[in-house]
């Protein structure tokens, strides 16, 4: 290979490893400490997949190690995959226009990408437990070797076709959409495995239930998918068909992807292959219409104030992945009755209910705790407007509890629709008594979310570059914030006591809502009188 | 080729590009610069100023005719002609992990320095250009516009280029910057590096630059030394470039009334 190459090679792979350590800001020790957890996770994960292994062989059922490693190597196919797509905007290295003005050739940048892909943190992570599937499969030595071979060129296979879908969607990949919508892919992802393994370990051993799954011969549908010419072929009791899938299948498309991807990293280069950033679709501006009665009668700067909120919450990757991750836990209560083995465990409907709105009242309360925390250096423009401090809060307010009553009322009608199925329907007028007193909690917890916004503004800085643009906090300051955000939770709990002990009670909910609403005007009151003297601290904290 | 031989160091002719969706971000144009040239390359937004350079570049291939840069053909020696330019994009597309002494030494190697040579240059640029040395350590994500700006002027500047297209340099810096800036290029220009500048400060141009351009939706409007720019917007000798700058592209229309803006 020419020299000159091999050099611009070494160059991207410390290039690679350089951005690889820089992905979170952490240094010196945090970065060691950093690494060091995530080399035990992998070695972790790999005992337990080499545990499975060993589990599925002695249990002398043939078809569980082969659908194991169909399986198992469909996962890391999808990951290896799908992985660097979601990242883009996080890592620096997978955007190869940075290198375009470069005088290097395309061919180093592959070898390099390809190089820095297997050298990377997803393959990193998943190499000890594709070792320990290896050891744990029946086969001798060679057997083992053999396979260890094929896996590699498994793994060849993958990022080759990682590499070409990057390259083909480039210009999508680099849009302010895409990057919203990896966000909010991710939370959902991470979402879905915490359910899976929650799934997973309630109904009986893990083990079981995967051996169940593996039992069912999903295997017959993984045919056209070309991990499976190569998982056929490590699989125990692979015969003559699996090699010609893997000599006449793999093979060749590998090589065929290698071509493809060489020749669109040429287009690329020179600049045959769309990669501005697409042009973003403008949204739909808002027509001017008046207000419907009673927003009519809130003034209309609150109302400005609110819809600007709302807008800003619901359009925020950061809050909807947020929103995602706690809505999970949330709703995750609610679906114990489904992942309960017996129905003599299921509990009542009631008592999810006030767990659910705890958990509605709680999600809310990492937005309501914080109101100016997203608008960064824009909330100069918003103090610098003559509207009154204490309406300048309400409309905040507003615009977040707003989100609060979508999230609590949708999450009452998956209760109602849970329950439902389950032939146990809660009354409709039960259900008003719940989003009655879930609409209590949440204006307790948006009152004292008003006064803790003031005292204790911070910076959710992830808007546009992601994780990229997180802003580091001095130890005292990060700990400040802590304590005041646990201080407002313990404070909105102790108010919030009342309307679920009282829960029940004739009129109750009524009472309750009359509570919330107090609290609020009051803690809107308060915050606009202590915003007046902070507006200096909240421009600090905001737009240093 | 002997590169020393030829006279330009950008020569473009009849050079068009059309981009996918039919949009014609240059139609036809044809300019030459000399060796050693400080020409300015002018136009409004949306005028082809970036897509001329990034063709020049070999960032983009030209629909049709023909870029030269000191003679080497764009198209089919793209990487000659990266070897031997540097680029000041506007649009600011790097690695931003990286701190500012290791971006410099890394794109020093990329264009195929040693080590040495290049950390060399590296301190010397950052020395030159005014960035403390404690926020050579810094992550450039952390860096102000105008220190990204003066860090990627240094990155343009660290293989030696002996043509230098430089893409709105002066966009978003303060004054101190831009002098520094305005410093290391009168230097550079002085040093017979060809310079291709594009900037929307006409004034920071008129200074600088002993030749123009002016260009507006993809074709030339106007070439030559502000005299000649003048005769050719049939201005008087002796306006400014604002002016000459107005009457070619077509502002300064009548854009209606504002009357609630009132003292």
């Amino acid at each position: 290979m020419d020299p000159g190459v091999i050099r611009s090679v070494r160059l991207l792979l410390w290039l690679r490893f350089r951005i690889m350590f820089r992905g979170g800001r952490g240094r010196g020790v945090a970065l060691v400490i950093a690494c060091a957890t995530m080399g035990l996770f992998s070695l972790l994960a790999a005992g337990f997949i080499g545990d499975l292994t060993l589990a599925f062989r002695a249990t002398g059922n043939p078809r569980l190690p082969a659908a194991w490693v169909h399986l198992f190597l469909l996962l890391v196919y999808a990951a290896l995959v799908l992985l660097p797509l979601l990242g883009f905007a996080a890592s620096e290295f997978y955007d190869v226009t940075k290198l375009f003005h470069f005088p290097v050739s395309h061919r180093a940048v592959f070898t390099a990408r390809v190089l820095g892909l297997l050298a990377g943190p997803s393959v990193l992570f998943f190499a000890p437990s594709l070792v320990a599937v290896v050891i744990g499969l029946p086969g001798g030595v060679g057997t083992g070797l053999l396979r260890g071979v094929l896996l590699v060129v498994f793994l060849f296979h993958a990022v080759t076709v990682a590499e070409v879908l990057q390259l083909m969607l480039l210009h999508v990949l680099r849009s302010r959409r895409f990057r919203d919508l990896a966000a909010v892919a991710s939370a959902l992802v991470a979402a879905g495995f915490y359910v899976l393994f929650q799934l997973g370990m309630r109904n009986g051993s893990p083990a079981r239930n995967l051996a169940a799954f593996l039992d069912r011969g999903f295997t017959d549908y993984l045919a056209p998918i070309p991990c499976y010419w190569v998982s056929s072929l490590v699989a125990p009791g692979a015969g003559a068909g699996a090699v010609l899938l893997f000599l006449f299948g793999l093979l060749p498309l590998t090589g065929l992807l290698v071509v493809l991807a060489g020749h669109l990293q040429e287009k690329a280069f020179h600049g045959e292959i769309p990669i501005a950033v697409p042009r973003e679709r403008a949204v739909k501006a808002d027509r001017p219409r008046p207000a419907p009665f009673p927003l009519s009668l809130v003034p209309g700067a609150v109302r400005a104030l609110a819809g600007q909120q709302w807008r800003a919450l619901a359009r925020d990757p950061a809050v909807k992945s947020l929103l995602i991750q706690q809505t999970v836990f949330v709703l995750l209560p609610v679906a114990l009755p489904l992942l309960a083995s017996s129905r003599g465990r299921m509990p009542g409907w009631g008592m999810l209910g006030k767990i659910g709105i705890g958990g509605v009242a709680f999600v809310a309360s990492q937005l309501c705790l914080n109101l100016f925390g997203l608008e960064g250096p824009g909330v100069v423009q918003l103090l610098v407007t003559p509207v009154s401090r204490r309406r300048m809060i309400a409309g905040k307010v507003l615009g977040t509890l707003a989100l609060g009553v979508l999230l609590l009322a949708g999450f009452l009608l998956l209760l109602g629709g849970v329950f439902l199925g389950l032939g146990a329907p809660p009354r409709p007028a039960d259900l008003l008594v719940l989003f009655l007193n879930g609409g209590a909690a949440l204006l307790i917890v948006s009152a004292v979310g008003a006064v803790t916004s003031v005292i204790s503004p911070f910076r959710v800085a992830v808007r546009g570059r992601g994780a990229l643009a997180q802003q580091r906090v001095g130890a005292q300051e990060g700990c400040l914030r802590t304590l005041v955000i646990f201080l407002g939770l313990a404070v909105a709990a102790v108010l919030a006591a009342p309307v679920f002990l009282l829960a029940g009670a004739p009129g109750s909910a009524l009472l309750g809502l009359a509570w919330g609403v107090l609290l609020l005007v009051l803690g809107v009151g308060w915050a606009g009188g202590l915003l007046r003297g902070r507006e200096e601290e909240i421009l600090r904290a905001l737009a240093p | 080729m002997t590169e020393e031989r030829v006279e330009y160091g950008v020569e473009i002719e009849g050079l068009t590009r059309v981009y996918e969706g039919g949009k014609t971000a240059v139609e036809d144009l044809t300019l030459r610069v000399r060796k050693g040239e400080f020409f300015g390359f002018l136009g409004p937004n949306g005028a082809g100023k970036s897509t001329t350079i990034k063709i020049l570049c070999g960032l983009l291939r030209p629909t049709s005719g023909t870029a030269r840069v000191l003679g080497w053909d764009v198209e089919r020696r793209p990487l000659e002609v990266k070897r031997r330019v540097g680029l000041l994009p506007e649009e600011i597309n790097t690695y931003e992990r990286l701190t500012g002494y290791e971006l410099l030494v890394f794109t020093g190697r990329m264009y195929g320095l040693s080590r040495e040579v290049a950390a060399e240059r590296a301190r010397k640029l950052l020395e030159f250009l005014e960035i403390a040395r404690p926020d050579r350590s810094k992550l450039l994500l952390d860096y102000s516009m105008g220190m990204k700006k003066k860090v990627l002027l240094a990155a343009a500047l660290i293989h030696g280029p002996k043509v230098l297209f430089l893409d709105e340099p002066f966009n978003g810096i303060d004054a101190v910057t831009g002098r520094a800036i305005r410093e290391v290029l009168s230097r550079a220009a002085a040093e017979g590096v060809t310079i291709f500048f594009s900037s929307h400060v006409l004034e920071i141009v008129e200074k600088l630059c002993s030749r123009i351009a002016i260009i507006h939706e993809g074709r030339l409007r106007a070439i030559g030394d502000l005299e000649e720019i003048a005769a050719q917007a049939g201005r008087p000798p002796g306006c400014s470039l604002e002016d000459i700058f107005v009457d070619l592209v077509g502002g300064g229309g009548d854009r209606g009334e504002l009357p609630w803006i009132r003292g």
